[in-house]
């Protein structure tokens, strides 16, 4: 049985001058290693929950243990921080975040914080560029002289360089094209192979169908469903509450069953998977 | 007939010796939808700044509604085009959504009385009416965009640019905006050119225009573009999930009658061929 890298028990959250709780009544566990990913409509509080995951915010009622560490309304702000060193948080449009002069200082900026050796640093600015596949030759450059999807890159590795044990990305694909965003998530899930848990909110259930173990759905500061993507596109009275669309391969097997097409398997998460699907079935009707 | 129309196009910026755009010949119909596609960098954003001539060619010739495209019709050109960038965000000055609708009317000489009529309608267009004294600041991304949408539309243009004006939206408010452009283009024969790498957006289209390295790749109908795989992928596009679907079941065996069809083609194809 994997440890749990983050469990969440009875958590609540308001946002200071608000009446209304942002998150209510959280329980949850993420296992070491896992790709979870954080799912729902905007205003439904995704971003919120991965803000405590991270110690960005305390709860205000319930616990957290994030990497080992505990977390509740009582924590300190210095503890809160030590957060930090175990999980790297890439928000979204990170790019935009970029300051430094070359794209090696950028790197370099949250393990200095973190307060390496310079050699610790060097070493983690050239792990971190090899990781997200751009090369080392790259540091003397101004990270603004980058394409958009090389800048986000730059960014992601100024987070990687912390070697965060947790990553959690939100929405780390928006405003990407179709290549870079494929780029992105293989090197994400590389990432996660090589034993570092994803926590990834995102609006694309074709990533959710294709990269996660584990998904957890969001509706007005609850946790509506926490399960497998496949059970999750198997409950489309679920789905359609929760204002979330299907994944292509999962519509169209749902459209050629309601056609009266014998599909074995109903939620196929790839067009490989639906695509032997519908073989079987053409197959099973000529031997009728 | 030929709304736009474009000959010998070329653009440089001033210091630069490469070309951003080389030698483009282009006609866009009236009441058409008119997808421009290509690599980040490749000119399709500077291109749509040209037709709206908030950039002057280097040399070659944009014609509007038969009307050249250059400094003295510019305030013309403005009235019949209308723009929507990507960031929502970049694009507010009104203290209320009303406000910020207006603000392209200001400067129009047009009655405080009108005015608030076209606000009205237009904000009803996009479906925000009841957002009409809300701060900008308070809504989300998609009521942005469809304001946005808004203060074009208040100006009655009859072309709308949209500069990848769905990327930052989440899908269900990309499919939203998607769905009420088709149906006000439908209604106000509007024609709409849409800079974008969205696939569900370009199979909007009538006419898909390929950029890359400053030329006009290919152009063609929704068929001729998404059905060439090399190029798609060549530009960073990516693959229509209907053709990936196709190749997928061609590899396993199966015999598809056309080159291409669309999501819905393949759709009714195959519940036709499993009943």
């Amino acid at each position: 049985m994997a440890k749990s890298a983050v469990t969440i028990k009875d958590l609540h959250y308001k946002y200071p001058n608000t009446t209304s709780e942002a998150l209510s009544d959280i329980s949850l566990t993420i296992k070491e290693q896992e790709f979870v990913a954080i799912v729902g409509q905007t205003g439904s509080g995704k971003s919120t929950l991965v803000s405590l995951i991270d110690g960005l915010i305390k709860p205000e009622k319930g616990d957290l243990n994030v990497a080992g560490l505990k977390i509740n309304a009582t924590t300190k702000a210095e503890d809160l921080s030590k957060v930090h060193h175990r999980v790297g948080f890439v928000f979204q449009f990170p790019e935009q975040q970029l300051f430094a002069e070359t794209v090696e200082e950028d790197i370099a900026f949250g393990p200095r914080n973190l307060g390496w050796t310079a050699g610790q640093i060097k070493k983690s600015v050239d792990d971190a560029l090899k990781m997200v596949g751009l090369p080392v030759a790259l540091k003397t450059h101004s990270p603004f002289a980058l394409s958009g999807g090389q800048m986000r890159r730059v960014a992601i590795a100024g987070v990687l360089a912390m070697k965060p044990q947790i990553l959690i990305l939100d929405e780390p694909t928006a405003g990407l094209d179709t290549q870079a965003t494929n780029e992105l998530l293989k090197l994400i899930k590389q990432l996660n192979n090589k034993a570092t848990t994803v926590i990834m909110v995102t609006h694309q259930m074709e990533q959710v169908a294709r990269y996660a173990d584990h998904v957890i759905a969001m509706s007005e500061g609850k946790v509506i469903a926490d399960t497998t993507p496949r059970h999750l596109f198997s409950d489309s009275q679920q789905l359609a509450k929760l204002s979330l669309t299907l994944p292509i391969s999962v519509d169209i097997a749902q459209f050629l069953r309601k056609h009266d097409a014998k599909l074995e398997n109903t939620e196929p998460l790839t067009l490989d998977s639906l695509a032997d699907e519908i073989v079987k079935a053409m197959r099973s009707k000529e031997n009728e | 007939m030929t709304q736009i129309k474009i000959r010998n196009l070329t653009f440089k910026y001033p210091d630069s010796k490469s070309l951003v755009l080389d030698n483009i010949n282009l006609d866009i119909k009236a009441s058409s939808w008119t997808a421009i596609i290509g690599h980040n960098g490749s000119g399709k954003s500077t291109l749509a700044r040209l037709i709206d001539g908030l950039l002057m060619p280097t040399s070659g010739l944009i014609e509007v509604d038969g009307m050249k495209v250059d400094e003295n019709t510019l305030g013309i050109i403005h009235q019949q085009i209308g723009f929507v960038f990507q960031n929502p965000e970049n694009q507010f000055v009104g203290a209320t959504v009303a406000d910020d609708v207006a603000f392209g009317l200001e400067n129009r000489q047009i009655s405080r009385l009108e005015m608030e009529d076209r606000i009205n309608s237009a904000l009803a267009m996009v479906g925000m009416t009841k957002y009409k004294n809300v701060e900008p600041i308070n809504l989300s991304g998609g009521q942005k965009q469809r304001v946005a949408l808004a203060g074009v539309l208040a100006l009655m243009p009859k072309v709308i640019i949209l500069d990848e004006a769905t990327s930052m939206l989440d899908p269900r408010a990309r499919q939203e905006i998607l769905t009420l452009l088709k149906k006000l283009k439908k209604e106000y024969n509007l024609s709409i050119i849409s800079i974008t790498h969205d696939l569900n957006e370009i199979e909007l289209a009538d006419k898909i225009v390929v950029i890359n390295d400053a030329k006009i790749a290919k152009q063609g109908s929704p068929a001729e573009i998404l059905g060439d795989k090399e190029l798609l992928l060549k530009i960073g596009v990516g693959i229509p999930a209907s053709q990936q679907l196709q190749s997928l079941l061609v590899e396993r065996g199966v015999t598809i009658p056309q080159k291409y069809l669309s999501l819905e083609e393949l759709k009714n194809w195959l519940s036709q061929q499993l009943q």
